[in-house]
């Protein structure tokens, strides 16, 4: 998959949240950093799930996104990634 | 529904089991696979997330009948202990017996536990059964 489709599939992914991501605030997770973080994940894991780790300049944290199902289940800044990964800023 | 400061909501499109103290403004910790906490600004515990929830602990919380048929998944990096003399669940990483631990009530009913470097290792959960019999037999009913 190229970048341009990696990004277009996190757009669809976006536009396809599930319930329970929709109803939990997520007021400090951009859109945008979501979006990164699938396009261009750091990391990246599947467990039955696709789980995207990339890591937020802005933020200077790493964010964790869980897909199920082409469905955004969850996007969170995850402090325990740092002891795994490292800090990258 | 709300019992004493503590928020609990069931998604049954995802089987998420959401155990909310406060707002969250978005920063957690992955103890588990399967199992998140949530800080607020001033770094206390604010939400607890169990997923795959009623697969996970049916088994244990519901009476036989009602769990008959569901789906019992493998716990992921995480021990499950039920104490039902006491109706108390613990999810738990790390070795037993976990006496290294700090536990800390985050709300009425419902302990976090951290390593000595700070780390969440697990939650303790009183009166589970009493407190989440009726989300985990609304599964699929959507938010219970």
């Amino acid at each position: 998959m190229g970048s341009d489709e990696r990004r277009e599939y996190a757009r669809r992914v976006m536009a396809n949240p599930t319930y329970h991501y929709t109803d939990e605030p997520h007021r400090d997770v951009l859109p945008e950093w979501i979006e990164r973080a699938i396009a261009e994940p750091h990391h990246r894991e599947y467990d039955g799930r696709e789980v995207y780790y990339r890591w937020i300049d802005e933020m200077k944290h790493w964010l964790r996104v869980v897909v199920e199902n082409d469905q955004l289940h969850t996007a969170y800044f995850d402090s325990r990634l740092d002891r795994v990964f490292g800090r990258l800023s | 529904m709300s019992l004493e400061g503590l928020s609990i909501r069931y998604y049954g499109d995802t089987d998420t089991l959401v155990l909310r103290i406060a707002e969250s403004p978005g920063c957690g910790e992955t103890v588990a696979p399967d199992l998140w906490v949530m800080y607020g600004r001033d770094g206390e515990v604010s939400k607890v997330t169990i997923e795959h929830a009623v697969k996970q602990l049916a088994r244990f919380l519901l009476p036989c009948e009602a769990q008959e048929g569901k789906v019992v998944w493998n716990p992921r990096d995480m021990a499950i202990i039920y104490t039902p003399e006491t109706d108390t669940l613990r999810l738990q990483t790390g070795e037993p017996p976990y006496t290294d631990y700090t536990e800390k009530t985050v709300a009425p009913g419902l302990c976090v536990n951290f390593d000595p470097e700070g780390w969440a290792m697990g939650v303790v959960i009183e009166r589970a059964a009493e407190l989440l019999r009726p989300y985990l037999l609304a599964e699929n009913a959507g938010v219970a």
